[in-house]
């Protein structure tokens, strides 16, 4: 930084001698080619010729270079038109005069270029400051979140202003020291020497605070950033040159008024949607209770009678009616497990906790894994399976997606007549995997069919079969959270359901060489 | 059986389960020894010599998978693990570290039975001979042969190496990543579509129905199982 400061502390030395020495090369010059013309020019000719080098000044230098070019141009002519030439100084009074004349005339006339000049370049600059100002705005709206807007202002800041720039944000509670901190800084060594006392004053000033950084020109400025709902934060811009001047501390203030309503309005949105999670995982905590202290309380009840039954006279008992309380001690224990496991995958899916573990997976696979498991617990359902020969492999967690067939193959059997076709079938489409589970004789009426999936909803028709309803609402979070669908379709032709899973389709990895040695 | 009952150690905190465990197995023939601590049941691997362990691995004293790597470095007897823990990753570290198996809470006490059996079956077993026979199934390792019930089939030699491992550790998971390392070597071993599609061509040659695996079964996301059937000893 140091080095950079003394090489640009060099280099604006020579750009302010810079313009004098061209002036006088230029008339230098000039003055020869004039010379070579001297035969055929008298001193009034040459008077108006160099009033050219001072327009030239002017427009390209200024007003102050303008009057030296025109003191050069006279000093110039003098010295070589009019006589005694090669010396300074008038042989009569009209010489004089018509030197005068153009003195008066150049300063007069570079004035006013000048000023043209200065006005010009006031009006470009105003219009790349506006249309500098309007890409930021257009990079700022496109920006998503506070974190992001912070990045996108102190790196534009920073490329339009070549300075070292810092953007403290307002905490929500915080009053006064303590309440700012850093959202963002480019570079990132910025943040070291942020004047928290200068940004606070700032704030509480509602305008720029500068402060001298460094005994060469550069200053650090503390924008102040107000929008309607109070303070929002303070842009820290340390530059030299580039944001000198009330034009640029105007353009840096309109910025801050920008990134204000910006940050404000990012701030609102994201506190809002906070609220709305919240709420929704109160509504679901509230059913969650309800729920547990039903479907817990049942089966546990279960539990606990036949267990004492056996227990208090274990003589009374027959091995008969000793088999039937075990067995239901047995289906209640079981029905307990399963609901304990649904509400474990419930709660993973609503905090975010799932972990999805994708590898590549063969369909045949995933579906003889669920079928099997179905087929080894319940009571005996005769599942037919029929996949075609080949199949993309798909990418997905394996464990979850059997669960979730698991659910459907266990609902099938559940809610059909004991002598139902229960199917699974699998086929390729244009660029999806799709997984049917058909079942006979259950129907849905169709305004029932997307709530199937909601947590807790059990179908009218359903409920008298023992379920927590929660076995749809994880199929549904499982099959999300893998970007794949599921729906319930009913199938009049052949009457039954078929819930459908469908997976998007892969580029396929590398073929292993199967078969080498 | 008769002769003298398999010793197991229970390494379990749970008083209920202990007293479940304990009662079972009694009642099954099996002499039973019992510590409620890692600590205590390292020390009796030493002292008493079980056939077989169950290890809980959710100890007080300390993390059960590390039990398995201590177990491991002065005994070879058997692990099975049983944990309330049931995903993939606590699996698969405690098969990494060198348990032989892994059952979840709550469990059907058949299902752990089974287990047992096929563990104290490993611990005597002799190393696989040249023909394996499992029900229906004769695989010949060496004439790269299968018969079934649907006649006979020539293996590929990787089909034989996969085979092979299975067999080494029949009625036990082998994970993915064992598989992958040992017959494909350890740069393949992230590579487990290699597996899936190759189990699937094998299931196509040695299972009757490949869509109901009765011999190769998978274990969900952890790897696979060969299931013993039938005459079940591997002949020299």
């Amino acid at each position: 930084m140091t080095v950079h400061r003394q090489r640009s502390l060099a280099s604006r030395g020579w750009r302010r001698l810079f313009p004098y020495a061209a002036i006088l090369l230029v008339i230098g010059i000039m003055g020869v080619v004039v010379h070579s013309l001297a035969r055929w020019v008298t001193p009034s000719d040459t008077s108006m010729l160099f009033l050219l080098p001072v327009l030239w000044a002017a427009v390209t230098f200024g007003r102050w270079p303008s009057v030296f070019a025109a003191l050069a141009g006279a000093g110039a002519n003098n010295f070589l038109f009019f006589p005694p030439r090669f010396a300074f100084g008038f042989e009569s009074l009209h010489d004089f005069v018509t030197l005068a004349a153009y003195l008066v005339m150049a300063v007069i006339t570079g004035n006013l270029a000048g000023r043209l000049g200065e006005q010009l370049s006031i009006a470009n600059t105003r219009s790349e400051e506006m249309s500098a100002l309007h890409q930021i705005g257009r990079k700022i709206t496109a920006a998503v979140g506070t974190a992001e807007i912070g990045r996108v202002v102190v790196h534009e800041v920073a490329a339009l202003t070549r300075a070292r720039v810092v953007l403290l944000l307002q905490g929500e509670k915080g009053q006064g020291e303590g309440g700012l901190s850093v959202l963002a800084a480019e570079p990132a060594s910025a943040t070291d020497d942020i004047d928290h006392a200068a940004a606070e004053a700032a704030l509480a000033a509602k305008a720029p605070v500068t402060l001298q950084t460094s005994e060469d020109g550069y200053e650090t400025i503390h924008i102040p950033m107000h929008a309607t709902r109070g303070a929002v934060g303070v842009l820290v811009v340390e530059c030299g040159t580039p944001c000198r001047g009330a034009d640029r501390r105007r353009l840096l203030m309109t910025l801050g008024d920008q990134v204000a309503v910006a940050l404000e309005n990012t701030q609102i949105s994201e506190r809002m949607a906070e609220t709305e999670i919240r709420l929704k995982a109160d509504r679901f905590r509230s059913t969650l209770l309800k729920s547990v202290s039903h479907d817990f309380r049942s089966p546990l009840g279960t539990i606990l009678g036949a267990a004492t039954s056996l227990l208090s006279d274990p003589a009374a008992h027959t091995d008969e009616s000793r088999t039937a309380l075990l067995t239901t001690i047995r289906i209640a224990a079981e029905r307990l497990n399963r609901y304990v496991h649904n509400l474990l995958d419930i709660s993973r899916i609503e905090s975010g906790a799932l972990i999805i573990n994708r590898e590549w997976i063969e369909v045949m696979d995933l579906v003889s894994v669920a079928v099997q498991r179905i087929e080894s617990t319940g009571p005996s359902r005769a599942i037919a399976v029929s996949l075609p020969r080949t199949l993309p492999l798909v990418r997905l967690d394996f464990v979850l997606i059997e669960q979730v067939l698991v659910n459907l193959l266990d609902n099938a059997a559940k809610f059909s007549p004991a002598d139902a076709r229960i199917e699974v079938s699998a086929r390729e489409e244009s660029d999806a995997v799709i997984i049917d589970v058909f079942n006979e004789g259950t129907t849905v009426p169709t305004p029932d069919l997307e709530r199937l999936f909601d947590k807790f909803y059990r179908s009218p028709s359903s409920r008298t079969a023992d379920g927590s309803g929660l076995g749809l609402a994880i199929c549904r979070g499982f099959m999300a959270a893998h970007g794949g669908d599921i729906a319930a379709l009913p199938d009049p032709a052949r009457g039954g359901m078929i819930f459908r899973l469908t997976f998007p389709t892969e580029p396929q990895p590398e073929e292993p060489g199967l078969h080498d040695e | 059986m008769m002769s003298s009952p398999s010793r197991i150690l229970i390494v379990e905190d749970d008083p209920q389960m202990l007293r479940f465990l304990r009662t079972s197995l009694a009642v099954h023939n099996y002499a039973v020894a019992e510590s409620t601590t890692g600590r205590g049941g390292l020390a009796m691997v030493s002292s008493g010599a079980p056939d077989v362990i169950l290890l809980d691995l959710g100890l007080p004293d300390m993390d059960g998978t590390d039990l398995v790597g201590q177990v491991r470095a002065v005994s070879s007897t058997p692990i099975i693990i049983i944990s309330c823990r049931d995903t993939v990753a606590d699996k698969i570290a405690a098969l990494d570290h060198g348990a032989d198996d892994y059952v979840s809470k709550p469990f059907d006490m058949g299902e752990l039975l089974a287990r047992i059996r096929s563990a104290l079956r490993r611990g005597t077993a002799k190393g696989v001979g040249s023909v394996f026979r499992s029900g229906d199934l004769e695989v010949d390792l060496i004439r790269r042969e299968v018969k079934s019930g649907s006649g006979t089939v020539r293996l590929s030699p990787r089909e034989v190496d996969v085979l092979r491992l299975l067999v080494t550790h029949a009625d036990k998971v082998v994970t993915h990543q064992t598989i992958l390392k040992e017959v494909w070597g350890g740069a393949q071993i992230d590579n487990t579509h290699y597996l899936r599609i190759f189990i699937g061509r094998l299931r196509q040659k040695i299972e009757p129905d490949p869509a109901r695996p009765r011999h190769i079964l998978t274990e969900s996301g952890v790897g696979y199982r060969l299931k013993l059937h039938g005459q079940r000893e591997p002949e020299d």
